[in-house]
């Protein structure tokens, strides 16, 4: 539940970064052309911080996984994320003209301490699914989202209603987003870590594994076995997984620097535009219910889903391209939130439906690997957006030639194992 | 793109580059129902999680992995039900 409220108000944080980086540089006015601060275009920051925060779970979170996995303090973990994600949000609140650029590295941050949050939370899955069996699980799985999913729009309803209501402007209105999150979200984590209990490691190291190198090697392992035994299936798709989330996932961080800076709409505008994405993704999820059972395939669907939604985007970005076009923006944000709701249940069908049937504990493994190719796709687009054209730029935190690197990598993981 | 100076736009739309490969690679995967048929069996399971087939009380040694065809195989070998 607490994840809902923490991913929407980045919507708002994000908003505010932008627009005290204008100020900064005195182009706040639509009139006038931005240069650079710090080295990159007001709306290049968001997407940057995205990158950061993308290789620093990349890097890392093999290593977080292997202490929840192979160690005793699983629990540990998880309260001690949560306590440092509050804080960073907490601290957030402070986010003014003095203090952006700051709260931007620590954006970044809390991109990373959020993945730690839900890999150590992910982990009790397979034990609650074990403890209440397969029927009980599903019916669960499926309230949770439905929670989330209402607490979601709570939150916007919220915020969105506090900055119209109050007259607040992008600032204020990220500093107010900030501060509902911090109770709601706050409350929720302490509750669920009140409830998870603290449980044994799950596997003992042997003499010669180290936790840094575990991770990895695990991911590995499964990688290429799947490669070996699935390849033709499983590994296609979960090749095609790594591309469409990347695109997914990016879309969201697109998108507010794009109605932002193209569009011109403010933070409680942004807000509206995601709620309306939000109630979008209810009819397309019946949408691709209807479409899975009408063709009797859900790759299918998927692949009709994945042509609708190249059309929609180039159709979206090739006209939305003044502030005058405000109204149709809200439409297509409709369009996009029916091919994400089309999108998330599907792939979700088609990966519950081709996992090997077995112990849970190699279906984990595989969604751990699905989780890490998440990850590590959703760097390469941020990189290729912002440095594509810049690779020599020396200076620059995360290279297209390190994102390059990774892409390559797990191409290898793939492909040539 | 951003930084030196190419439209918004063209950053939303190279998006669909990553949807098109995605595409392709649903393209590329087995019919649906070989797909089915293909994860009826979980040969990972054996393969990281059984240890090597060396069952000298019934006499049967150094099997490798491949040798066994399908669930019935592996029943065979064990001599015993599995789950």
């Amino acid at each position: 539940m607490g994840n809902g409220q923490v991913t929407m108000s980045n919507i708002f944080l994000s908003t505010a970064i932008i627009t005290l980086a204008q100020i900064e540089i005195n182009c706040h006015d639509d009139e006038v052309e931005c240069g650079t601060v710090h080295g990159y275009k007001p709306s290049s920051l968001i997407t940057v911080i995205g990158t950061i925060s993308g290789v620093l779970s990349v890097l890392l979170l093999p290593f977080m996984g292997a202490i929840i996995d192979c160690t005793n303090y699983r629990r540990n973990i998880g309260i001690i994320s949560c306590f440092c994600l509050m804080l960073v949000q907490t601290i957030q609140i402070g986010t003014v003209e003095s203090t952006w650029y700051p709260m931007a590295l620590l954006q970044a941050l809390n991109g990373f301490i959020f993945q730690v949050v839900n890999l150590a939370a992910f982990s009790y899955l397979p034990e609650i699914g074990r403890a209440v069996g397969e029927e009980t699980m599903t019916v669960y799985s499926a309230e949770w989202s439905i929670v989330m999913f209402v607490t979601e729009l709570m939150y916007l309803v919220a915020v969105i209603g506090g900055s119209i209501c109050f007259g607040l402007n992008d600032i204020q209105t990220g500093q107010f987003g900030q501060a509902v999150n911090v109770p709601a979200s706050g409350i929720c984590y302490y509750y669920a870590w009140k409830f998870f209990r603290n449980t044994g490691a799950r596997r003992k190291l042997t003499g010669r594994e180290s936790l840094f190198g575990t991770g990895f090697r695990q991911v590995f392992r499964t990688a290429s076995g799947i490669y070996k035994h699935y390849g033709p299936s499983l590994g296609w798709f979960l090749l095609a997984v790594t591309f469409a989330e990347a695109a997914a996932n990016t879309f969201v961080l697109v998108a507010v620097t794009y109605l932002k800076e193209v569009m011109g709409f403010g933070s409680s505008d942004i807000g509206i535009l995601f709620f309306i994405v939000i109630i979008g993704t209810i009819p397309g999820s019946y949408l691709g219910k209807w479409l899975t059972m009408l063709t009797s395939c859900p790759k299918t669907t998927m692949k009709l889903q994945l042509i609708a939604f190249i059309i929609v985007n180039f159709a979206g970005f090739f006209c939305l391209t003044k502030p005058e076009q405000s109204s149709l923006a809200y439409v297509f944000g409709l369009l996009w939130g029916v091919l994400l709701g089309w999108f998330y249940p599907t792939e979700s069908l088609i990966f519950s439906m081709i996992v090997p049937q077995g112990k849970m504990k190699v279906l984990f493994n595989e969604k751990a690997i699905l989780y890490l190719s998440k990850l590590l796709m959703r760097i390469f687009p941020l990189s290729f957006l912002n440095h594509f054209v810049k690779v020599k730029k020396l200076n620059s935190l995360v290279s297209f030639y390190t994102a390059r690197k990774f892409l390559d990598g797990f191409r290898h993981l793939f492909l040539l194992t | 793109m951003n930084e030196q100076g190419i439209e918004l736009k063209y950053g939303g739309m190279h998006l669909n580059l990553y949807l098109f490969i995605a595409l392709v690679c649903y393209h590329c995967m087995l019919p649906w129902d070989q797909c089915l048929e293909a994860v009826q069996w979980n040969k990972m399971l054996n393969e990281t999680d059984v240890p090597p087939i060396n069952n000298e009380r019934d006499g049967l040694g150094g099997i490798e992995l491949d040798d066994i065809p399908d669930r019935r195989g592996v029943e065979t070998v064990f001599k015993r039900d599995v789950c």
